[in-house]
């Protein structure tokens, strides 16, 4: 019988601020995982929001070969098998929970548990946590895979009482970090780790919007009450109000910004800092900055090494060909991700370039980049024009990307092929794909049904 | 054997049975009188009749999902015939409603302007030929003609809430009964084609509906696509062939029982590289077994807007006598004693409550399948 798998994506959560958790609570949950398994510090995820970075994760593919392009009803490219459609067809039953987005993707299989579904805020620290506990209590058909997505980590965060304390950091993400470990801890004592895989990773990352210097502490945080009225309270509004409704959004978006930006002026901040406290919902100009893409993979758990900490560069899609050699399960062969388990084992292991792309905006039309990284460079620029918003930065000397060489020629052309040869092959794909989609309604009209 | 396989877009059951074609074949046939359709509209139902399985898990379970239909897990018949050496073509209205692997020709008709009857016996005379060289054939025709009426006359013309429309049922029926008099004429003509070159000796026949439609039963479905009622939900089946006994079967079944029932008639095993699928060949029926079996279906209500919803957001569960239908929408339930009943009239959600909560256990049981 194959070993069960827990796997917990924690909705926004940064690599750097995870590692720097375990260092300052080596006696917390998280640690004693990082002991007990392999920590990849330098995941890169494709994409710095949820729908692009799951469809890449679940398909070991770069998010343009899937088919799923943002949350309008573009779905998952029916000739791609997913790591579900696998783990499936080699006898596991599919568990969990995921937020309500999930439904429009297309990506996701039908789960055992029919209330797999929750809203958005869902998170192991608000009843997500008890949830699962019961359902894997609950003799589940073995051997399972529970997949659960919490979104504690994303903004707004809500920080209970108990842990709402500098001992915990400075800033609510860090504290929501220790309370979501508290959490981990309760999942873990109900798990029986002989006959189980735990994997911890993220979606992607997230700017943090809160700034300590010698004489100011700045919080630009979503007021998480505020936030959750406002959500609840747009259920009651009539759908044709809707454009009027997002209309105002971004109009306040807009107001906020600007008042956000009048405080920043007299101050003496990053420009990392900067970007991250004016960084709103509604911006049109997306970047994907290591704050927003890199997040960590631990793996622990039945034949997992114990205690391993690399640093090398890997990628999101690298993590199901990973596990799938734990459980000695057949890969695809036609995935852009590759299994890790030489790199684990001490081999010399080639480092892969990561493809990454921001996702685009679903109220406006957004400015998208595309890119790669290595762990030397960041390359990124216009999704549909290599001579626009060109972004390259020397990730060994400028771990902030605060210095943008984009006028070094030479380099930027030599990132630029790169590029252009993961994607080349595949550029008429993604028009398909985006045809397509369109197409669909096209027909529809055609038949009378819209 | 060869296969020619018609779907009769939106025929309805109670029409069928009358019609003067449609009733000459069924007296000659295999008949299934009340096949449950997984989905009330052709992309759905179609997907779901040619992967015997539901589309809760094929994937496609919308009107916008046929993208998603999982083709490395679960085996159509089009593929498993063109594995068997079968020359295999389609002719169909649009090019959402099938998945189209594993024919080697997959041609669209013009709904509007071609002369369904003569583009189908061309295209039977030219597999005939491909018959008399020794290969076998499965041909697919899609008469379209009740859904080109449909959408020219009420599709276009109203909304699922047009007082207009549902105040003039008698109209609506008048207007179906002459689009389905022009389906049971094409039905006659091609029959009769297909006896005159002796087709039947070495060639199944199957005619199915994907599903029903609504003359105005009940207010906000001006068609079908919207609720789980019987008068979209039930299609019929018929399998022709002259070592077949002629039988009319009244028993539920399922339109995902069809590939099943060919693949066993034209003695093809089932592929153990894809998932097994959710139906049942129906040829142990016709040998007298009672087996009950229960359906699902889901559906999708725009709910006031123009376009149908992504996610499907009506299921039904449905047995001989009982249906269960579960509005996901505005999380309403309904229960209808069908034998009593058979308008779904009489919601007996709060007074049946053991069988309700019967039928929502099997509506679990088969979603968690």
């Amino acid at each position: 019988m194959r070993p069960n798998i827990l796997f917990l994506i924690l909705d926004s959560l940064r690599s750097d601020r995870f590692i720097s958790k375990l260092e300052n609570e080596p006696n917390s949950n998280f640690s004693q995982l990082k002991k007990d398994g392999v920590l990849f510090s330098t995941t890169i995820s494709s994409a710095n929001a949820t729908i692009l970075s799951w469809s890449s994760l679940f398909t070991s593919k770069f998010p343009f070969k899937t088919g799923i392009r943002s949350t309008r009803f573009n779905k998952l490219d029916s000739k791609i098998t997913t790591s579900f459609d696998i783990l499936k067809k080699n006898g596991y039953s599919i568990f969990g929970y995921l937020p309500k987005l999930s439904e429009t993707v297309g990506l996701f299989p039908e789960f055992e548990n029919s209330d797999y579904l929750y809203d958005f805020y869902g998170g192991l620290t608000n009843g997500l946590a008890e949830k699962s506990i019961k359902k894997i209590n609950s003799n589940l058909s073995e051997p399972w895979f529970f997949l659960l997505h919490a979104m504690d980590l994303h903004q707004p965060i809500t920080v209970s009482k108990n842990f709402d304390d500098t001992k915990y950091g400075d800033t609510s993400y860090d504290r929501k970090l220790s309370e979501i470990d508290h959490y981990v801890g309760k999942i873990i004592q109900e798990i029986d780790m002989k006959n189980t895989i735990f994997v911890i990773t993220s979606d992607h990352g997230d700017y943090i919007k809160s700034v300590k210097t010698l004489n100011t502490k700045l919080n630009f945080d979503q007021n998480a009450k505020n936030e959750m009225l406002i959500s609840k309270f747009s259920k009651f509004i009539p759908t044709f109000l809707n454009p009027l409704k997002d209309k105002i959004f971004l109009k306040l978006e807009k107001q906020k910004n600007k008042q956000k930006s009048k405080i920043l002026d007299n101050l003496n901040l990053r420009e990392y800092e900067k970007r991250a406290l004016l960084s709103g919902k509604a911006d049109k100009d997306h970047f994907l900055f290591d704050e927003l893409i890199k997040v960590p993979f631990l793996l622990c758990g039945i034949n997992i090494p114990k205690n391993i900490s690399i640093k090398q560069q890997i990628r999101s899609i690298d993590i199901f060909p990973t596990l799938f050699d734990f459980l000695q399960i057949e890969s695809k062969s036609d995935t852009d991700g590759v299994n890790l388990k030489p790199l684990i084992d001490g081999m010399n292991f080639p480092e892969n370039p990561a493809y990454i792309e921001s996702n685009p905006l679903v109220l406006q039309k957004s400015n998208d980049v595309i890119g790669i990284r290595t762990s030397d460079y960041k390359y990124f620029r216009d999704k549909n024009n290599p001579k626009k918003r060109i972004h390259l930065f020397d990730l060994r000397n400028d771990s902030f990307e605060e210095n943008n060489l984009s006028l070094n020629q030479n380099l930027v052309d030599k990132y630029e092929k790169i590029l252009n040869s993961l994607i080349e092959n595949f550029s008429d794909d993604v028009d398909e794909n985006i045809h397509q989609s369109d197409e669909i309604e096209k027909e529809l009209r055609k038949l009378g049904y819209v | 054997m060869n296969l020619i396989f018609i779907t009769m877009d939106g025929a309805r059951k109670d029409r069928t049975l009358v019609a003067k074609n449609y009733s000459k074949l069924i007296s000659d046939s295999l008949f299934f009188s009340t096949v449950v359709t997984y989905a009330p509209f052709t992309i759905g139902a179609m997907h779901a009749v040619l992967s015997g399985t539901y589309g809760t898990k094929t994937g496609v379970n919308s009107y916008w999902s046929n993208l998603n239909f999982k083709k490395n897990l679960y085996k159509t018949l089009p593929l498993y015939l063109k594995d068997n050496g079968y020359v295999t073509h389609a002719d169909v209205i649009n090019k959402l409603v099938l998945p189209p692997t594993g024919f080697d020709e997959f041609i669209i008709h013009d709904e509007l302007n071609d002369n369904l009857t003569e583009r189908h016996i061309d295209l039977i005379k030219k597999f005939d030929s491909v018959r008399k060289t020794g290969k076998d054939f499965f041909l697919y025709l899609h008469y379209s003609n009740i859904h080109t009426g449909i959408m020219e006359n009420v599709l276009k013309k109203y909304n699922n809430f047009s007082k207009e429309y549902f105040e003039n049922k008698s109209r609506n029926e008048t207007l179906y009964d002459t689009l389905f008099k022009n389906a049971d004429d094409y039905l006659g003509k091609i029959i009769d084609y297909c006896k005159e070159i002796d087709l039947f000796d070495d060639t199944l026949l199957v005619v199915i509906s994907d599903h029903g439609i609504s003359v105005g039963e009940k207010h906000g479905e001006r068609a079908y696509g919207v609720f789980c009622y019987d008068y979209t939900l039930i299609s019929t089946a018929l399998f022709l062939n002259k070592k077949l006994t002629p039988m009319k079967i009244n028993q539920q079944v399922r339109s995902i029982d069809i590939l099943p029932t060919i693949l066993e008639l034209l003695q093809i095993k089932t592929d153990t590289n894809f998932l097994p699928i959710d139906g049942k060949s129906l040829i142990s029926l016709s040998d007298g077994n009672l087996e009950k079996r229960s359906a699902l279906s889901q559906s999708g209500n725009p709910l006031g807007s123009p376009k149908p919803p992504v996610e499907p957001n009506v299921y039904s569960v449905r047995e001989d006598e009982w249906k269960y239908i579960r509005n996901i929408h505005d999380e309403s339930e309904e229960l209808y004693f069908l034998k009593d009943d058979p308008n779904e009239n009489n919601n007996l959600i709060t007074k049946e409550k053991q069988k309700a909560q019967e039928l929502r256990d099997e509506m679990e049981r088969i979603l968690n399948s």
